[in-house]
């Protein structure tokens, strides 16, 4: 059925298209500029619906409020309407449609404000969730590269029952010492070493607190009942080793890991022979 | 491909100038000093976001079934999943957070997929896509907001490898930017901030992307804003700007 305002329908959505379409650039990037016209048209469709046009303008406020409207090009499609109202002859009609069109967008902007107040919150929350998400993963792959490098960086070799090899390559500073100590104690335990050779051939420097710390090893080794062969300590070493004053004699030395098995062997009672 | 959140991130940067939320203070502060330098940038921006859904809107007319999308960003409203609900969409970026804000928009998404990858290293891209689509089947690529990041040499790879690997009928949507006039001082210090957020940009004119994107035929070209039929709006607002850049956007299709 036609309305009395049918006959203004065409113009007030020219005018409201010509101004969402200037102010096009202010409006967000999920608002595409060439979904305007179909907007201007909903929207004079609404604002000349004197009966029933408040509660869809509350609707269309909160849709155009998610798709990224600005404030901006709202109040210039609002002054192209007035003005667009503002041209009835009667001056009763007049009144009555400028009224109505502010009443519209009044209701169609405060949806809109509040529907932008939901988006960015709702974008905020999901961004921090995002930030946390990315950051566990991230932890959780860094744990396994450490746990997966401790593992390669101490590895302990059973080459015999009850002797094991722990070869070292790489600088060994307190922290590593410490994780050595670790390692190898338990795999005295697991393994119920009688000897252990630790060989440092792979091994360019070391430092008074590291030898200390090896030693400490070798001492609870001891306490565990077994005994530690170091082997591999090369000319450098052995130098900054007697330079420290570092008492060895604790700890059985061999030249290399070859001799330190054979020798392990024959503690234990074992020997390597040809067919 | 690892996070800090303490420093700015290019693509939260762009999310901020095309008026979103999802971007940190860090992001939102960067953005501010390119902003003084290259105020148009968030014009551009939009341009490029309007140019994505309208050519979506194009392709979900044309019924195309598969979309691979590079350098996506934020899978937001108005991104290829919302414009053709029909297709399966396989995106791709190399921020590992925009993979994780992606993981929670798309739960609901079933045709839509998000990978983890940079599209330098479009073989491994390539790989994957053949076991999310079907390469046999014509696909519609987006390099959409991309290609002014990446040097002639992987665009060369890229369009050679996409070609071999898409089917006849297959179709690519790309943008590049064309700087037309440059400010000694604030375009150098803009480059520069560019540089520090790992966002190299290179300027290419429209004969120079036919010869990067070649075997791929271009068969529509033209500046963006007469794509979306802004040239007054986007004149209005970018004239007397000290730097000036032009944005297209081109269509390209893969022959027989």
């Amino acid at each position: 059925m036609e309305t009395p305002h049918d006959q203004l329908r065409e113009p007030f959505e020219q005018a409201i298209k010509a101004a969402l379409s200037s102010t096009a650039l202010s409006n967000r990037g999920t608002l595409a500029s060439f979904k305007l016209p179909g907007i201007a048209a909903s929207l004079a469709k609404i604002l000349l619906d004197v009966d029933e046009g408040l509660p869809k303008a509350a609707q269309l406020g909160g849709e155009l409020g998610r798709q990224g409207m600005s404030l901006e090009s709202v109040l210039a499609a609002q002054l192209a309407a007035v003005e667009q109202a503002a041209k009835l002859d009667s001056v009763t009609d007049r009144v009555v449609l400028v009224r109505h069109v502010l009443d519209g967008f009044s209701t169609l902007i405060g949806a809109l404000l509040k529907e932008e107040q939901t988006e960015s919150e709702r974008q905020r929350v999901q961004m921090e969730q995002a930030f946390f998400s990315t950051v566990a993963t991230q932890r959780q792959a860094e744990d396994a590269l450490r746990s997966a490098i401790r593992e390669l960086s101490t590895p302990i070799m059973p080459v015999s029952e009850g002797i094991l090899v722990l070869p070292l390559v790489g600088s060994i500073d307190s922290h590593r010492a410490g994780e050595i100590n670790e390692r190898l104690l338990e795999g005295i335990a697991e393994h119920q070493a009688e000897i252990v050779i630790i060989d440092i051939t792979g091994v360019p420097l070391m430092d008074t607190s590291t030898a200390n710390l090896l030693l400490m090893t070798a001492k609870a080794a001891n306490l565990l009942g077994s005994q530690i062969i170091l082997c591999g300590i090369g000319a450098e070493i052995a130098q900054t080793i007697t330079h420290l004053g570092v008492d060895l004699s604790n700890l059985t030395t061999m030249s290399n890991l070859q001799s330190s098995i054979s020798y392990a062997l024959e503690q234990t009672g074992l020997a390597i022979k040809p067919l | 491909m690892s996070i800090d959140a303490s420093k700015p991130c290019i693509g939260r940067i762009y999310d901020y100038v095309l008026g979103g939320h999802n971007n940190f203070d860090v992001d939102r502060q960067e953005a501010e000093k390119i902003l003084k330098l290259l105020p148009n940038y968030p014009f551009l921006a939009r341009l490029n976001r309007w140019f994505l859904q309208l050519i979506a809107e194009r392709w979900a007319q044309e019924g195309v079934t598969q979309v691979l999308d590079f350098g996506s960003g934020m899978p937001t409203q108005g991104h290829f999943h919302t414009c053709m609900p029909r297709a399966t969409i396989l995106y791709s970026d190399n921020d590992p957070m925009t993979i994780a804000y992606a993981q929670q928009v798309l739960a609901d998404t079933p045709q839509a997929h998000y990978v983890l990858m940079d599209i330098r290293d479009i073989d491994l891209l390539l790989s994957t896509a053949s076991t999310l689509l079907a390469p046999h089947e014509p696909t519609a690529i987006g390099f959409i907001g991309v290609s002014y990041f990446i040097e002639d040499a992987f665009i060369r790879r890229i369009a050679q490898a996409t070609y071999e690997w898409a089917s006849p009928g297959s179709q690519m949507a790309l943008s590049f930017l064309e700087n037309i006039k440059e400010d000694g001082v604030t375009y150098s210090d803009a480059k520069e901030r560019l540089r520090g957020l790992g966002a190299e940009t290179y300027s290419r004119s429209a004969e120079q992307i036919r010869e990067l994107f070649a075997p791929w035929q271009v068969t529509e070209l033209k500046r963006l804003e007469a794509w979306l039929g802004l040239e007054n709006s986007f004149n209005e607002h970018t004239q007397g700007q000290a730097n000036e850049a032009a944005i297209y956007g081109a269509l390209l299709a893969r022959g027989e």
